[in-house]
């Protein structure tokens, strides 16, 4: 056992005396220290005496390190929460559009084949309308054709008549000519001559308009 | 010493919680691919009637002139309600003028007149046409692709294209000012036949063809509009040609 300093002056016996006056705080800061150092060496005395474990401070670095792989431990923990999570709402979203996407393929598979049924409905509808159209025009032709022929036929008509009427006169006027003729003296010679003229006249025209019968009608 | 740690791990697994992302939200599929728009009605003169005709073959009539000694057929196009246009050649010597449409209506004419300066007529109708063209506001270019719509030959209304070959002196005489030369195939009854550009306004009124039909002139729509300001029904209808 060490003999435990005991100064009622309060100096220290380590400290050197050079002949000048202590300073009384430093003093009494070395006798506090002086007073823990003791103590702790009495408490490892007894420990030792009463035969204990000598206890021994843990050096700093160590409970540093400690703390920082605690602390990583934590966070790590924390993180792995955390993607757990996340991985199962992905999943869980994912799933989700799937069934959109299927749904909407689906969708278009049954527009695609509405589309492509509408497509051909449109395309019959459209040869119909053509050949509607094409029908259409062809009875508008022949209407109109068959109009002018109509007319045609109405203008070959009234020219009948009047080569008819023409021939008439052109034939009355001949056998007047005639009978005039067979007794000339009894007659104007140059009467006889303007009436036989003006029946020539007749038969001209007569002939002229059924020549131009003839040219309506097509027939050289 | 323990005991202190406890509530800084707590606190550093409070702090890292609350710093890590929330999860954002994902958009609901869309459908992609091609898409086709539905198609919008067209507004001008090309707009197909219900019974499928486009206007430009909906305004073309069939003339009919009964007189000169027989029956001959031209063609013309509607520029109001009650109002065709044709050319005077078609309309000369007639005794009685009679006009179908496209789809065989015949139409009661009421009055008709001639230009002087050129082979245009107006013709006035009693009953009611079926559609009206957009004349242009310029003759056409050289260059330019043209569509005639009528009936040659008196036949069946048939269309032909071609291209604008350029203007020139009219060689028939019949037009004061040049007349537009193309390549759009015409023939006898083509005469008064609707000369369309590309957006189915009239450029021109057919009046002639070459011999082999492979050419056609027209009467400029320049003229056409001077004639209708200045054409009336009193205007006497010419006589055989």
């Amino acid at each position: 056992m060490s003999e435990r300093p005991n100064d009622p002056a309060g100096r220290s016996n380590h400290a050197p005396d050079h002949g000048r006056p202590a300073d009384p705080d430093q003093t009494s800061r070395q006798t506090a220290a002086l007073e823990r150092e003791i103590d702790l060496a009495l408490r490892r005395a007894d420990d030792a005496t009463l035969g204990r474990p000598v206890r021994r401070r843990r050096p700093r670095w160590l409970i540093a390190t400690a703390v920082v792989l605690g602390l990583a431990l934590v966070a790590a923990g924390a993180l792995a929460t955390y993607l757990w999570q996340t991985t199962d709402e992905w999943m869980a979203e994912s799933g989700r559009l799937e069934t959109v996407a299927t749904g909407l393929a689906d969708e278009r598979d049954e527009l695609t084949g509405n589309l492509d049924q509408a497509q051909r409905d449109l395309a019959a509808t459209e040869e119909q309308l053509r050949e509607a159209q094409d029908r259409i025009t062809a009875l508008a032709e022949e209407k109109a054709l068959t109009a002018d022929e109509r007319e045609l036929a109405r203008q070959v008509a009234g020219n009948v008549v009047s080569v008819a009427n023409q021939l008439e006169v052109c034939v009355r006027g001949q056998g007047q000519l005639i009978t005039a003729l067979e007794d000339v003296e009894a007659y104007d010679p140059a009467s006889v001559s303007e009436f036989a003229r003006q029946v020539a006249d007749a038969c001209n025209q007569a002939l002229a308009g059924s020549e131009e019968i003839k040219r309506q009608l097509g027939i050289e | 010493m323990r005991l202190r740690l406890l509530p800084l791990c707590a606190a550093v697994v409070l702090a890292g919680c609350a710093g890590l992302p929330e999860l954002p939200p994902m958009p609901d599929p869309v459908a992609i691919g091609e898409t086709t728009a539905a198609p919008t009605p067209t507004s001008g003169t090309t707009t197909l009637s219900p019974d499928g005709f486009r206007t430009t073959e909906r305004v073309a009539v069939r003339v009919r002139n009964v007189g000169c000694g027989g029956v001959s057929t031209g063609s013309g196009f509607a520029v109001s309600e009650d109002v065709l246009v044709t050319n005077r050649h078609v309309v000369a010597g007639a005794d009685t003028l009679q006009v179908s449409t496209y789809d065989g209506q015949d139409l009661l004419v009421d009055a008709a007149g001639a230009a002087v300066v050129a082979d245009l007529a107006i013709v006035r109708t009693r009953s009611a046409l079926p559609a009206a063209v957009t004349l242009a506001e310029s003759d056409p270019e050289v260059g330019d692709p043209v569509e005639v719509v009528g009936y040659p030959g008196g036949g069946r209304l048939t269309s032909s294209t071609g291209t604008v070959l350029g203007f020139d002196e009219d060689p028939l005489d019949a037009n004061a000012g040049q007349i537009v030369v193309t390549d759009a195939a015409a023939e006898p009854g083509s005469s008064g036949s609707p000369m369309y550009d590309s957006s189915g306004l009239v450029v021109g009124v057919v009046y002639a063809a070459t011999q082999d039909g492979t050419w056609s002139l027209a009467v400029p729509v320049s003229t056409l509009h001077t004639m209708l300001d200045q054409a009336s029904f009193d205007d006497d209808v010419p006589p055989c040609e």
